[in-house]
């Protein structure tokens, strides 16, 4: 492969193919309260799946951040069953039915959904306001991936690394103050979604591993290529674009499996 | 659906210039925004000078100028201020001066210096911009980036309704409601919108698809914003090679050349 590989692909336009590219961050479902999502639908997605060259999303419902999340799941387990090939599936739990978390959970493992999604900031309280050690059980003996859309202070998800170590703890969204954590815990990644700031992907991998870096773009809250074309565009090596584009979160798909 | 690599991208929203909140790895030098430029494939921009934003823009659109005086692929835009207070010159002289030192578009900052996009504020001035189809690029970001919607739509939709026209540019750190966006551009045919601003799924194609490839217009919020964004949004958008075009650079370009200086 030559270098810039990746770069000339995105000034052209061209899909990536012949790559593992796995967005570990994506919502579904067509419908939410803040804006109409225009082509919303799964269809819709997977068009622009087949456009940009993503071979699979691992996703979660839109209803689950501030609406029904026991609908958003049923939707999120509907698309599974649809794309069993192009959808891992999430399930997302809502902060304040703590009763159903795990009965939830059960469900949607049977209906064939391998990590949870957890937002809570929607719905008035936070990571660390809120006892979440249900969830991290179930989420440890089940070898299951959960990604936050904040995970709270670095210290505080230092310590659930090290207390709940059979889990995987996905950092949500863009950040460099996690970078200690990353450092240190095997089972922690850190998300790129959104990394929409001027040289945002450079400035993270001068603190963090490549290895430990997995692509996001939010779609179709977002649109993909905002999120995709950063790593695409990032003046770093192709190889270190390759891990963060699929490699990694393929491995860690392998290593937490249904 | 076609691939872009013969696409034109002309910038429409790019700083020159220190600015309040800047973060470490940016820059702020005109000499830095030709470098990436030449990096990611954009070939021309509209710049505004950050004091134009942030303290003055009497100060800002001079220096604007003055940075710009030595290339031709940096095309300056002024900014100005309701007129009463004669921070800025009142809008005839502005527009002598912006003939003379050939300036195509106006930039406003409502929101950072606080005044409304009214009548009651801006007719003056609004009414002569319009008479020469002067754009302007109504721009609701804050300094610090502000992460909720700023724009105000019912002004802005009264003011496109009011001077049909004014070309007018609205551009945010991030729209968070296109039902209001949508609704405007439905409402106001003289009512473009600027890409950095738009995040949202497939907006290019449905924009498109619902309004016309007219209606947006390449610009990435250099160097605040990593202009990757903007430029996957247009490259990977499935819409016809013409319509890419048209947002990346022939929407920004048909618009100045529709000054009339005489």
């Amino acid at each position: 492969m030559v270098e810039d590989m990746f770069l000339k692909l995105a000034k052209s336009g061209l899909p990536i193919v012949g790559e593992t590219v796995i967005d570990a961050h994506t919502h579904i479902g067509g419908y939410f309260n803040l804006y109409h999502i225009p082509f919303g639908g799964i269809n819709g997605i997977v068009e622009q799946m087949d456009r940009l060259g993503i071979m699979k999303i691992c996703a979660f419902s839109f209803s689950g951040i501030c609406s029904d999340f026991v609908l958003g799941n049923d939707q999120v387990m509907y698309a599974v069953r649809e794309w069993p090939d192009r959808i891992v599936g999430y399930a997302t739990i809502n902060a304040n039915y703590p009763e159903e978390w795990i009965p939830e959970l059960e469900r949607c493992r049977r209906g064939g959904l391998r990590g949870i999604k957890i937002i809570c900031e929607y719905q008035g309280t936070t990571t660390e306001r809120t006892n979440f050690t249900p969830l991290y059980r179930y989420a440890n003996e089940n070898h299951l991936i959960m990604i936050n859309h904040q995970w709270g202070s670095p210290e505080f998800l230092d310590s659930l690394a090290e207390r709940y170590a059979d889990a995987c703890f996905i950092i949500g969204h863009y950040s460099t103050q996690y970078s200690e954590v990353l450092r240190k815990r095997k089972n922690v990644y850190q998300c790129t979604c959104a990394a929409l700031m001027f040289h945002d992907v450079e400035k993270l991998l001068e603190v963090v591993r490549a290895d430990k870096i997995v692509y996001g773009s939010d779609l179709a809250d977002l649109d993909g290529p905002f999120g995709l074309a950063p790593i695409l565009y990032a003046k770093i090596g192709d190889e270190e674009k390759r891990m963060i584009l699929g490699l990694n979160m393929q491995k860690i798909l392998e290593r937490y499996p249904l | 659906m076609e691939e872009s690599s013969s696409i034109e991208f002309f910038d429409s929203n790019c700083m020159i210039g220190r600015y309040n909140a800047f973060r470490q790895g940016s820059f702020y030098s005109k000499e830095r925004l030709i470098q990436e430029m030449r990096y990611y494939g954009i070939s021309e921009a509209l710049v505004f000078h950050a004091v134009s934003m942030e303290s003055s823009p009497r100060i800002g659109n001079k220096l604007i100028v003055e940075e710009t005086l030595d290339n031709s692929f940096l095309h300056p835009s002024w900014s100005f201020l309701p007129p009463a207070t004669g921070e800025t010159d009142p809008p005839k002289s502005l527009v002598e001066g912006m003939r003379k030192h050939e300036i195509k578009v106006l930039r406003i900052f409502p929101s950072q210096y606080h005044f409304d996009l009214d009548d009651w504020c801006l007719g003056e001035s609004l009414r002569i911009f319009s008479e020469l189809r002067i754009p302007i690029i109504v721009d609701y970001a804050e300094s610090f980036m502000s992460r909720v919607d700023l724009t105000d739509w019912s002004s802005l939709v009264n003011i496109c309704k009011m001077y049909p026209d004014l070309p007018v540019v609205v551009t945010e750190f991030r729209f968070r409601t296109n039902r209001r966006l949508y609704q405007a551009l439905e409402s106001c045919p003289n009512l473009h919108v600027e890409l950095s601003a738009l995040w949202l799924f497939r907006s290019v194609e449905d924009i498109c698809r619902r309004f016309g490839a007219e209606r947006i217009l390449f610009g990435t919020r250099l160097p605040i914003r990593d202009p990757s964004c903007a430029l996957g949004m247009v490259n990977y958008a499935m819409v016809s090679e013409e319509e890419k075009q048209m947002v990346a650079s022939k929407n920004l370009r048909k618009l100045m050349e529709g000054v009339r200086y005489g």
